[in-house]
C-alpha cells in the first residue's frame, strides 16, 4: 500500500512535466496540423536562458523561469512568422520536415551558443530542495515540494488556458482556426495572429517544463519526454485538447507503476500497454473518427 | 536469323542502332553505370588517388541509401507515414551481430537470410497495425516501436548497453574469403546488393503492384473501388521497407563492424525521412541524391574545410536551413530541379531546330 501511494505520488511531478510538454504538441497539432518535432528543443533553448540566467548571474529561479518562458514565447512566435506560416501548402510528411529541420538547428545552436554550461552539463536549479512528509490512511509518505509547486503551476497554468480557449474571442477564433483556417479566415478571424500566438503559447509551456525538469542540462534532454508527449496525444486521442492530458496523467503512472516491478524493462511494459489500448481504440481514448466525405 | 538475310542493309543498321540506344535508355544501364562508378572510386582509392575516409564514407553513405530506398515505398508509394526506420535498421545491425558473435562458422549471406526473415515478421505485425492506425498516429505508433527497439538495445544482455557491440569475423561463404577488416571486398558488397535492390525497386515501382500502391496513395477509398486490397499493398510496403532497412542496418554492422543504441535513435528516422523529401521520394535517383545530402556531404566533402570541421555545429545548421529551404521550395525534392532543366533543354532544342529547318506542318 505504502508503494502504490508513493509510486501515485513520485508520478506527480512528470504529469506536469508531460502536461506542460504535450499541450503544445496539442495546439500546434490542431492549428498547424504537423507533428512538432522542435517542441522539446524549444523548450531546451529556453531552459538553457533559464540556467544560464540563475546558475551564472545569480537571478532567482522563478525570475529566471518567467524570462526563459517569455523568450521561448517570442521564439515560437518567429518561428511561425517566419517560417511554419510560408509552409501552408507543403504537404504533411513535408511540414515534420520543417520542424525536424529546425530541431537540427536548435541542436546544433544551443552548445555553440552556451558554451560555459555544454562544458560543465550543471543540473537545473529547483524551486526548493526539502521534502514534505505526511501522512495519509495511515501511510507515512512524503512528496518534494519541487514537484508539488510544478504541479500547482502546471493545473493553473492548463486551467487559464482551457478558460482562455472556452471563454474568449482569442480561443474561439483559435478552435475556429483548427477546424478549419480558410473558413475561418473568410469568417475575418485573423488566423496568422492565431496561429502565432498558439505556437507562442507552445513554447512558453514546453520552457516551464523543460526548466523546471532539476534533470542535468544537455541538449538532447527533452528527447524522451517529447516522444512520450506524442504518445500521449495519440493515447488521448486529438480531437479535443483536453483529451491529451489524460494521455499524460496515464502515461507517468505506467511508467512509474512498471518500474516498481522491473525498472529496466518499465518502458517496454507500458509501451506495450498503450499499444493494446491504441489496437482496441485507434482513435484514443477520448478520440471521435473524423468522417471524410469521399 | 533468316530475318537478317532478308532484311535489307539500310534497315539493318537502323535495327542495331535502335538496339544500341535502347540498351542506353534502359533503366538498369545507368544503375549499373552507377556500381561501376562506386566500385572505380574504390580501385582509386587503392592507388591513392582518393582518400581512404573518403572511400569508406561513400560506402557508409551508400548503405543509409538502401534504407532510404526502403523507405521511399512507403512516404512515396504507398502514402503511409513511418517513423520506424531506426527501430527496423537496428534490430538488423543487433541480429547480424549477435549471430556472427555467437556462431563464428555461420557465413554471412545465411545472417542476411535470417535478418531478412526477422524484418519481414516485423513488417507484417506493423503492416496490421498501419490497417488500424493511420496517418501521423501510424508516424507516432512507430515512432514509439522504435524507441521500444532501442530500449531493448540499450537494456539486454547481449547487445553490450550504450558500450555498443561489435563483431570481428565474417564469413562470406563456407570455408571460404574470411574477411576481418578487408573494407575493400565489404564496399565491393554494399555496392552489389545497392545495384541489386536498384534494379528490384525499379521494377517494382513500374509494374502493377507499384501502380497499386500509387493508387493507395491518392485515395484509399477510390483505390480499394477498383478492387486495390489495401491489406495486401500496405503489408507489402511495409515488408519492403522493414527488408530494405534490416539489410542496411545488417550491413552496417558488418561495414563500420561496431554499432551502439545512439546511432538508431528517431534522428536516424528522421535524418531518412529527410532524404526520401529532399531528394525527391518517387525518383531512385532522387533518394539517392538525398541520402548523399543528408548523410554523405559531412563526411565526404566538409570534413576537408578546417573551419567546418573544428565547428561541427555549422554543419548540422546548415543542413537543417537546406531541409527547410528544400521541403518549402522544391515541391518535387532535387530531383525536380533536374527534371525541369531536362525539359528546358528539349525545349530550346526544339525552338533551334524551328529555327534552323523551319516549323513542321
Amino acid at each position: 500500500m505504502q508503494v502504490f501511494l508513493q509510486t501515485f505520488i513520485n508520478s506527480l511531478q512528470n504529469i506536469a512535466l508531460y502536461s506542460m510538454a504535450t499541450i503544445g504538441i496539442v495546439l500546434i497539432f490542431r492549428t498547424s496540423i504537423t507533428t512538432n518535432f522542435a517542441q522539446g528543443m524549444m523548450g531546451t533553448f529556453s531552459a538553457f536562458f533559464t540556467a544560464n540566467f540563475v546558475l551564472y548571474h545569480g537571478m532567482p529561479f522563478w525570475a529566471g523561469i518567467t524570462i526563459g518562458a517569455l523568450i521561448a514565447f517570442c521564439f515560437g512566435y518567429l518561428i511561425d512568422a517566419g517560417i511554419i506560416r510560408h509552409g501552408r501548402e507543403v504537404n504533411a510528411s513535408g511540414r515534420q520536415m520543417i520542424t525536424m529541420g529546425l530541431m537540427m538547428i536548435f541542436y546544433a545552436i544551443m552548445p555553440a551558443m552556451f558554451v560555459s554550461i555544454t562544458t560543465r552539463t550543471p543540473n537545473l536549479p529547483k524551486f526548493s530542495y526539502t521534502n514534505l512528509e505526511f501522512s495519509f490512511l495511515g501511510q507515512e509518505l512524503y512528496i518534494t515540494e519541487h514537484a508539488l509547486i510544478c504541479l500547482v503551476i502546471a493545473v493553473i497554468g492548463l486551467s487559464i488556458l482551457f478558460f482562455l480557449l472556452k471563454w474568449t474571442k482569442w480561443g474561439m477564433g483559435l478552435r475556429a482556426t483548427a477546424s478549419n483556417e480558410v473558413v475561418a479566415q473568410m469568417m475575418g478571424i485573423n488566423t496568422k495572429f492565431i496561429t502565432g500566438v498558439t505556437w507562442g503559447i507552445a513554447g512558453l509551456f514546453v520552457a516551464v517544463a523543460a526548466s523546471s525538469t532539476a534533470m542535468s542540462l544537455n541538449a538532447g534532454m527533452m528527447g524522451t519526454v517529447q516522444i512520450y508527449g506524442f504518445l500521449a496525444c495519440v493515447l488521448g486521442g486529438l480531437s479535443s485538447f483536453g483529451a491529451p492530458i489524460a494521455g499524460c496523467v496515464l502515461i507517468p503512472l505506467f511508467l512509474n507503476y512498471s518500474a516498481v516491478f522491473s525498472p529496466k524493462w518499465a518502458g517496454l511494459i507500458s509501451f506495450i500497454l498503450i499499444m493494446l489500448i491504441i489496437l482496441v481504440r485507434p482513435n484514443g481514448l477520448f478520440g471521435k473518427k473524423l468522417v471524410k466525405k469521399v | 536469323m533468316e530475318k537478317n538475310v532478308l532484311t535489307p542493309n539500310i534497315l539493318r543498321v537502323s535495327g542495331t542502332e535502335t538496339n544500341r540506344l535502347r540498351i542506353i535508355r534502359h533503366p538498369f544501364f545507368g544503375f549499373i553505370i552507377f556500381g561501376v562508378g562506386m566500385i572505380l572510386v574504390q580501385i582509386l582509392q587503392k592507388f591513392g588517388v582518393v582518400n581512404y575516409s573518403f572511400a569508406k564514407a561513400l560506402g557508409q553513405t551508400a548503405i543509409y541509401g538502401i534504407a532510404a530506398l526502403g523507405f521511399s515505398f512507403l512516404l512515396g508509394y504507398a502514402g503511409l507515414s513511418s517513423l520506424g526506420t531506426a527501430g527496423f535498421a537496428g534490430l538488423g545491425a543487433y541480429l547480424t551481430g549477435l549471430i556472427l558473435n555467437t556462431y563464428a562458422q555461420v557465413p554471412y549471406f545465411v545472417t542476411l537470410i535470417a535478418v531478412l526473415a526477422v524484418s519481414i515478421l516485423l513488417g507484417v505485425s506493423v503492416g496490421f497495425i498501419s490497417l488500424r492506425i493511420e496517418g501521423i498516429f501510424l508516424a507516432i505508433v512507430t515512432l514509439g516501436l522504435s524507441e521500444v527497439l532501442g530500449q531493448v538495445f540499450l537494456n539486454a544482455e547481449f547487445t553490450g548497453g550504450p558500450n555498443g557491440m561489435r563483431t570481428g569475423y565474417i564469413r562470406l561463404l563456407p570455408n571460404l574469403l574470411n574477411i576481418r577488416t578487408n573494407i575493400s571486398i565489404l564496399f565491393y558488397i554494399v555496392t552489389a546488393i545497392l545495384v541489386l535492390l536498384m534494379m528490384l525497386t525499379s521494377n517494382l515501382i513500374s509494374s502493377p503492384t507499384g501502380r497499386a500502391m500509387l493508387a493507395m496513395k491518392n485515395s484509399t477509398s477510390a483505390a480499394q473501388a477498383m478492387g486495390i486490397s489495401l491489406l495486401k499493398y500496405r503489408l507489402l510496403a511495409f515488408i519492403l521497407a522493414t527488408a530494405y532497412a534490416g539489410i542496411a542496418g545488417s550491413l552496417h554492422m558488418i561495414y563500420g563492424q561496431y554499432t551502439d543504441p545512439v546511432q538508431w535513435t528517431i534522428m536516424f528516422s528522421l535524418n531518412i525521412l529527410a532524404a526520401c523529401l529532399v531528394g525527391g521520394a518517387k525518383s531512385i535517383w532522387g533518394i539517392l541524391i538525398g541520402t548523399l545530402i543528408i548523410f554523405g556531404l559531412t563526411p565526404l566533402f566538409f570534413q576537408d574545410i578546417t573551419l567546418l570541421r573544428n565547428n561541427s555545429w555549422i554543419m548540422s545548421v546548415i543542413s537543417g536551413v537546406l531541409i527547410i529551404l528544400v521541403v518549402m521550395f522544391f515541391k518535387g525534392g532535387i530531383i525536380q530541379l533536374f527534371k525541369n532543366l531536362g525539359v528546358q533543354i528539349r525545349i530550346r532544342n526544339e525552338k533551334k531546330k524551328e529555327y534552323r529547318f523551319g516549323k513542321d506542318e
